[in-house]
């Protein structure tokens, strides 16, 4: 039989199906690596689909030069990697402070000088940053999703 | 230098008037917060400057102690031979209107400054220090008063001496007496430990009691893993599950960074303001910036000065040349579990290790 009460709970159930389809493929940022014009630099671009906003952990990303090794260098020649000269750095847990708010609809970017972190030889790389980690709420940490961004090869002069 | 100083000051001088009274107008008073200090106490100073005249006083800001102590601002002299000035000389652009602080007829204004992180007091001595800045640019831009003062031959400030006793650090543990400082803050200790960038009497302590838990932790672990069966708790919290290899590379870790403790010349920098615990570069054995969060730590247990300086030391490539894969004890754990082959290359699974807080066998 179809009485309204049962009506009401199948469309709740629609509804609530249809809402967390929508958290699951929240629309993702967008980011990557792109040679600057000059010498070894590298910018990093990270762009947010319109209607969402997501917080990124700073913390091991290009946001964090040169404090942590989050950027892997190699050499597509020798299939070596580059040595990271940068400073690691120990941290306690993380504050609100470190989780960057990417707005909806904008994009942020952060340009990379790879000289100061690496002693770069003239040739064909490959670079690969670590996954992204981002958050929807920073009540509900909890809930977060990796993000891969492509890698780039890239010669350095 | 004082001949740029005339000029900069010439050119604002045709720019700028100000109502501004004399050099002479202004009394500098120094009030030690003891008589004496231990090498691990700070040494405090009261700085207090007072308008005398009956017109209010312009004041550079950079030969206050408003922004901190930028510039040497005190001469010290222990048992009577001058000591150096270890902090920092800037060279700016000529001074603009908000470099000055105003002090009104009869107002005074006084600062708190810490003087072992900015002079050297390695030495046991009587100290004997007084504020003494001469500048022509010490006092708001008027041609007229340039020329007063150049008359008056008055050049700066200069208070009365204010005297205390300090026990050194250089005398602990007998007669091997350390170098002198050589520069940027601090000096050596007898264990061939170096400070720079302005360690200050107390963080100094801080840090060697950090380095001797430090040396207790490495010393225990290499027991543990020395003697310890394969089925340890311990070792399978922080590294997984146990395999002969994995074992061998922890172990082998853990000597190369009791060794670098014990016998390495280990440098630790104080200069360091943002939240971290501390920092290196694995590629510059063996020195080690400490930050914020450091000064707060626990000596030893958890995420605490001795563990601090396992982590650290781990980093450098010539050690074991761990990295920052996971961060905290929760993290550390679950990527013993999930990732044992990682779970040995992460700094904060060797310091957990290390600290083996709670206890585990």
């Amino acid at each position: 039989m179809f009485t309204p009460l049962r009506f009401l709970s199948l469309s709740l159930l629609l509804l609530w199906m249809i809402s967390m389809n929508s958290l699951a493929h929240q629309a993702l940022p967008y980011c990557h690596l792109i040679k600057a014009e000059q010498g070894n630099t590298l910018t990093f671009e990270i762009s947010v689909p319109a209607n969402t906003h997501w917080y990124l952990l700073s913390w091991h990303t290009p946001f964090d030069a040169w404090f942590s090794n989050f950027l892997t260098l190699t050499d597509l020649n020798s299939h070596q990697s580059l040595q990271y000269q940068g400073a690691l750095a120990k941290r306690g847990e993380p504050t609100d402070e470190d989780y960057l708010l990417l707005p909806a609809g904008e994009s942020l970017s952060v340009s990379l000088d790879l000289a100061q972190a690496f002693a770069i030889r003239p040739g064909r790389y490959q670079a690969a940053l670590r996954p992204l980690r981002l958050y929807r709420d920073l009540n509900d940490k909890a809930q977060s999703t990796s993000l891969e961004c492509p890698t780039l090869e890239v010669n350095l002069p | 230098m004082s001949k740029l100083f005339k000029l900069s000051t010439l050119a604002i001088a045709s720019t700028l008037l100000s109502q501004s009274a004399l050099a002479e107008g202004i009394a500098a008073k120094l009030q030690m917060s003891q008589d004496s200090f231990s090498s691990d106490q700070d040494v405090m100073v009261t700085l207090t400057l007072t308008n005398e005249a009956n017109v209010p006083v312009k004041m550079l800001k950079w030969f206050t102690a408003a922004d901190g102590v930028e510039e040497s601002l005190f001469k010290v002299s222990a048992d009577g031979q001058e000591r150096p000035y270890l902090g920092a000389h800037y060279k700016r652009p000529a001074p603009s209107h908000k470099d000055y602080i105003k002090l009104k007829s009869g107002e005074s204004i006084s600062y708190q400054v810490e003087l072992s992180s900015l002079y050297d007091m390695s030495a046991t001595a009587n100290y004997e220090i007084s504020y003494d800045v001469s500048s022509m640019q010490l006092f708001a831009p008027n041609p007229g008063q340039a020329k007063k003062l150049a008359r008056l031959g008055v050049e700066g400030i200069h208070s009365a001496p204010a005297s205390f006793y300090l026990e050194g650090r250089e005398f602990k543990g007998g007669n091997n007496k350390g170098k002198p400082g050589t520069g940027d803050g601090g000096g050596t200790t007898p264990d061939g430990i170096s400070f720079t960038g302005r360690c200050s009497n107390s963080q100094q302590s801080d840090i060697l009691a950090g380095l001797a838990a430090a040396k207790t932790m490495s010393a225990d672990a290499n027991q543990h893993l020395a003697t310890a069966s394969s089925n340890s708790q311990r070792y399978s919290t922080w590294f997984g599950a146990y395999s002969s290899s994995r074992w061998n590379t922890v172990s082998n870790n853990f000597s190369k960074i009791d060794s670098a403790l014990n016998n390495e010349p280990l440098t630790f920098d104080c200069s360091c303001k943002k939240q971290y615990y501390a920092y290196v570069y694995p590629t510059q054995p063996y020195k080690i910036y400490m930050c914020n969060a450091f000064w707060s730590a626990p000596t030893s247990g958890t995420d605490s000065k001795g563990g601090t300086i396992i982590h650290e030391t781990s980093h450098f490539n010539v050690v074991a040349g761990t990295d920052d894969i996971v961060y905290g004890q929760s993290g550390a754990k679950s990527l013993a579990i999930s990732d044992p082959s990682q779970a040995i290359q992460n700094a904060d699974s060797h310091e957990y290790f290390a600290e083996n807080t709670p206890n585990l066998n």
